[in-house]
């Protein structure tokens, strides 16, 4: 039971991979490709972790502390990537909707 | 489209001369049986006994080839020595001015900070029960020192305290190693009692947890020095200039 | 099986090797080239030397890198601000 719940749970991460890569491949410009990139796959990796916990269930904490490592980096390099594009290269943005929630910071 | 222009000649016979290449060493690995190992490795698994650690890898590092390691020390300390005579300048005095820095790379890089270096600390202490050492744990410690760097341009190492801990420790190590030559007649030898009923436990092994803490502390100062030097550099160029 | 992988490892590695070298952007070349490092780790950790592949590990993916993008940021400063 807990192995059948295993192989769905790698099948989504899986698929997540998949669908962070094409959208590394198929997005316009830096923002959205980071986007797909770092949100995705930090999901899609949570996701193998805790189909792998399901497998071998005598691995749960070092799971656990890989777990965490991912929930830490992943999301503090894929702000600063963010921050730096919007700072450094904000003409080359592809904005259709025109907000622009960091107007008064200094670019 | 000209298959000439977008692969040029060179790639090709490249990539040729790569696949002929994997293809011999396949044709190698194919050939390998796993009863031709009465050789030398045979005889060092024998000879484990007299050091008693679990890890026989350890025993060839620290014991049969320890000369080598003594080597691979002074290689790296004169390494050290060197990148320190090229980069560092001792006219750097305007070194306090505060470079903006953001908060979530800040406190990001010191959470991680702790759990690298714990870490590498692990490495080191379990060098002679599992794979890695003092090398591989000294280098350990210094990427976590590189990540602090990258992330906080106005951290700066104390560098008198790193230079006494690697001073003390090189010199420890050649204590240990000529106290072996007195007192076992090997350079090395292995002085500290070490039965061969605790093999697998922490405290076992001898001088052998000793040798690789010495050489953790040594390599890990040596090479958080290195990055700061590296990683520095550019900062201060920068600071100075404006 | 392991046969297979250790294959496909081959081919990888190869494969991001040739583009480390044909990459025209430096510092691609410097991220194919930590590929190198990483294949060979999987390759080190197959054929059962864990201490090997720990020190590829710690110093040709994550010093060496480092060290390269650290030179190449210094040494081409001017070209990045223009």
């Amino acid at each position: 039971m807990l192995v059948f719940l295993g192989y769905i749970l790698g099948f989504l991460g899986v698929a997540l991979f998949f669908i962070s890569g094409l959208g590394l491949l198929r997005m316009p410009d830096t923002l959205t490709r980071m986007q797909a990139a770092t949100k995705a796959s930090t999901l899609g990796s949570l996701l193998v972790i805790l189909a792998i916990a399901c497998f071998e269930p005598d691995w749960t904490f070092k799971l656990i502390v890989l777990a965490v490592f991912i929930l830490i980096t992943n999301p503090i390099s894929s702000s600063l990537l963010a921050m730096t594009t919007y700072k450094r290269f904000y003409k080359h943005i592809y904005n259709t909707s025109g907000a622009d929630a960091l107007k008064g910071e200094d670019k | 489209m000209n298959l000439k222009k977008v692969l040029p000649l060179k790639h090709i016979l490249l990539s040729i001369l790569s696949s002929a290449l994997l293809l011999s060493v396949l044709g190698l690995l194919m050939q390998v049986k796993t009863n031709l190992y009465k050789n030398v490795g045979d005889i060092f698994l024998n000879l484990n006994m007299q050091t008693a650690t679990a890890n026989a890898v350890t025993s060839v590092v620290t014991f049969f080839r320890g000369i080598d390691t003594v080597g691979e020390v002074t290689v790296l300390f004169l390494a050290t020595s060197g990148i320190a005579l090229m980069l560092s300048d001792t006219q750097r005095t305007c070194e306090k001015v505060v470079k903006q820095e953001s908060f979530i790379l800040n406190v990001g890089s010191r959470l991680l900070l702790s759990v690298i270096v714990l870490f590498g600390v692990y490495i080191i202490i379990h060098g002679h029960l599992s794979p890695g050492g003092g090398f591989q744990g000294g280098v350990v410690i210094a990427t976590a020192f590189l990540l602090l760097f990258l992330a906080n341009p106005n951290m700066s190492l104390s560098h008198s305290i790193l230079t006494l801990g690697e001073s003390l420790s090189g010199v420890a190590y050649v204590l240990v190693a000529l106290i072996g030559l007195f007192k076992m007649n090997i350079l090395l030898g292995n002085f500290l009692p070490h039965p061969i009923g605790e093999i697998g436990e922490l405290v076992s092994g001898g001088i052998i947890p000793v040798i690789y803490i010495l050489v953790g502390i040594k390599v890990g100062s040596e090479m958080s020095v290195i990055v700061e030097y590296f990683s520095k550099e550019d900062y201060y160029k920068e600071v100075c200039d404006a | 099986m392991i046969g297979l992988l250790i294959l496909f490892t081959f081919l990888a590695i190869i494969t991001v090797a040739l583009g480390a070298i044909l990459s025209k952007d430096i510092t691609q070349s410097v991220m194919l080239f930590m590929g190198v490092g990483l294949g060979s780790v999987v390759l080190f950790f197959i054929f059962q030397a864990p201490d090997v592949a720990l020190t590829e590990a710690v110093i040709g993916t994550g010093l060496s890198t480092a060290v390269f993008l650290l030179g190449i940021m210094h040494t081409s400063q001017e070209e990045m601000e223009s």
